[in-house]
């Protein structure tokens, strides 16, 4: 399988200048996402989740090492890469219809029939017929998600990513939500990586998880998640594998805790 | 906002009915009808009992009517005025000339409150006068605009500028600064140019703080254009309500004090109506 995005020795830091000293956010982090892969990153609070998001999307420039898409370096935003946002960042006064058809209409591409009908296909994907013309505000936390969801996938993107998508709802709606987004992104055989601190949530999603250090961010352990597929269709947490999975990554987290650097700054030059 | 609720399906609030909320909504839609008819009601009873009960203490207590006249005075001396047709020119003066103020402080405020809030140089730069106009009361500016412009209608529109100016361009330039952070990044991850940033996301954030704005030009205007005319006018409401206190027309000054009442808050449920329909999605920035 082919790479889809690779990240070659990112190093990424953030100049202080009220402090006059450099933030390392990420160190030296080498991954690959390959086609159709699910890849899920957990790591602690604070330890370049975001970052690396953020780089991928084409928000910042990595200071050190290379990121590509399909073989390209990441020079700025484009239509190859869409994201699902923690607190849905969607328009409050645009109703969901409008909301989904956002990164369309940027780019031009909601002229004629084809842009709106790819709109209301995705709007029905995720579930939402009759909700068209509703307003973020008089939608549920799950619903919100899920029109940050069809926003993202109208897009077609190469990838799909996620920042801790389901941060913002409850308990019992995040678990629903999981094997919701988990059942979609699987059947349209989507590339995603997913950011997440939860470890259940990365084991329901994907089939590789990497688990990051604290800052600097750097890669701890990559684990392998062979649960059978699909997984919407069965109780993840009853596997007989799910326990040792979760205790295999909970492992590469306290052993980075308990020896790792913490938060390390570097003078200026 | 954040999710309270486990149910997916079901709307937090508004007018879509799915088939699970039909029932409560069957249940609770006609309640705001009623509620409104009844604030109405409670409303006119409120007023018209203080009314009732002015007159009566004043009946009894035997006050003088230049001191305080009764509201049945009061009412006979509006409708005297009206009746002479008195009040429509000095009121049409007034409303031409707080008109033209506000519609220029409008322009002027929310096109230079979103230049100071998109453009940390062209703050700098306005930032002190903007500044020390908001902190002078500008009233005090009144002696001089009636030297350099004299006693006709400009200074007085000028005067209605400068104080509803700046409420409108405060919150203009607070709008734009308190973007969403996140609405931002999700622009710009989607691909939104510069232009689109601000056409797409600045803006409809900014607007209704705009309204808000608008809102507090009214009030502020509306207290420039009577002072305006009571000092240095000889036409306009506030003209009139200085004469007739000082011919000892006091019921006159009442009755031209309740026309202003009713004129501000028309305006003020005027622009709060318009900042509804204009920003429907934001009931936090509503103070």
């Amino acid at each position: 399988m082919p790479a889809v995005l690779e990240a070659n020795h990112v190093t990424i830091a953030y100049e202080k200048r009220a402090e006059r000293s450099r933030l390392l956010a990420l160190q030296d982090l080498t991954l690959s996402v390959t086609a159709g892969e699910f890849l899920a990153i957990v790591g602690p609070s604070g330890c370049g989740k975001t970052t690396f998001l953020n780089a991928i999307a084409g928000l910042v420039q990595p200071t050190a090492g290379t990121l590509t898409m399909d073989g390209r370096p990441i020079v700025g935003p484009g239509p190859d890469r869409a994201m699902v946002f923690q607190e849905y960042a969607l328009m409050p006064w645009l109703a969901t219809w409008d909301n989904v058809a956002f990164g369309l209409e940027l780019r031009g591409q909601l002229r004629g029939e084809d842009g709106r009908r790819r709109v209301a296909q995705f709007i029905e994907l995720v579930g939402l017929r009759g909700f068209e013309r509703s307003f973020p505000h008089e939608l549920s936390g799950g619903m919100r998600q899920r029109v940050g969801l069809a926003r993202a996938l109208v897009m077609d993107p190469r990838i799909l990513l996620m920042d801790e998508p389901f941060a913002a709802v409850d308990a019992m709606t995040r678990e629903i939500m999981q094997t919701e987004f988990e059942r979609i992104l699987s059947e349209a055989g989507r590339t995603v990586l997913l950011v997440t601190h939860s470890i259940d949530e990365a084991i329901a999603f994907a089939d590789r998880i990497v688990v990051i250090s604290s800052r600097p961010g750097r890669v701890q352990e990559i684990v392998p998640v062979d649960l059978p597929r699909p997984r919407w269709q069965y109780d993840v947490k009853a596997h007989p594998r799910f326990g040792g999975l979760r205790e295999q990554v909970w492992r590469a987290l306290q052993s980075d805790a308990a020896g790792g650097p913490g938060d390390r700054r570097e003078a200026a030059p | 906002m954040r999710d309270r609720g486990a149910n997916l399906m079901m709307p937090a609030r508004g007018p879509v009915p799915s088939s699970g909320s039909r029932q409560e909504a069957a249940a609770g839609w006609p309640r705001p009808r009623n509620d409104s008819v009844r604030r109405a009601l409670l409303t006119a009873v409120n007023i018209g009992g203080f009314f009732l009960l002015w007159e009566w203490l004043v009946r009894q207590s035997g006050v003088s009517p230049i001191f305080l006249p009764p509201p049945s005075t009061i009412f006979k001396a509006a409708a005297e005025m009206i009746g002479r047709g008195q009040l429509w020119g000095h009121l049409s003066y007034s409303a031409a000339n707080f008109a033209i103020g506000f519609a220029l402080s409008a322009v002027a405020g929310t096109v230079l409150g979103l230049l100071m809030g998109a453009s940390r140089s062209v703050e700098s730069i306005l930032g002190p006068y903007v500044w020390a106009l908001y902190a002078t009361p500008r009233i005090a500016l009144l002696p001089l605009l009636i030297l350099w412009f004299g006693f006709g209608a400009e200074s007085k529109i000028l005067l209605i500028f400068l104080s509803a100016v700046m409420p409108i361009l405060i919150t203009s330039m607070d709008g734009v600064k308190t973007v969403d952070q996140a609405l931002l990044r999700a622009a710009r991850v989607f691909g939104a140019t510069r232009t689109q940033i601000y056409t797409r996301v600045v803006l409809p954030f900014t607007l209704p703080f705009i309204m808000t704005g608008l809102r507090q030009g009214v009030g502020r205007g509306l207290i420039a254009m009577v002072v305006a005319e009571m000092f240095g006018s000889g036409r306009g409401v506030g003209f009139m309500i200085a004469r007739s206190a000082a011919q000892l027309d006091t019921a006159t000054t009442f009755a031209l004090l309740l026309v202003l009442v009713v004129l501000s808050v028309g305006l003020v449920y005027m622009m709060t109506a318009l900042e509804r329909r204009v920003a429907p999605w934001r009931e936090d920035v509503r103070v």
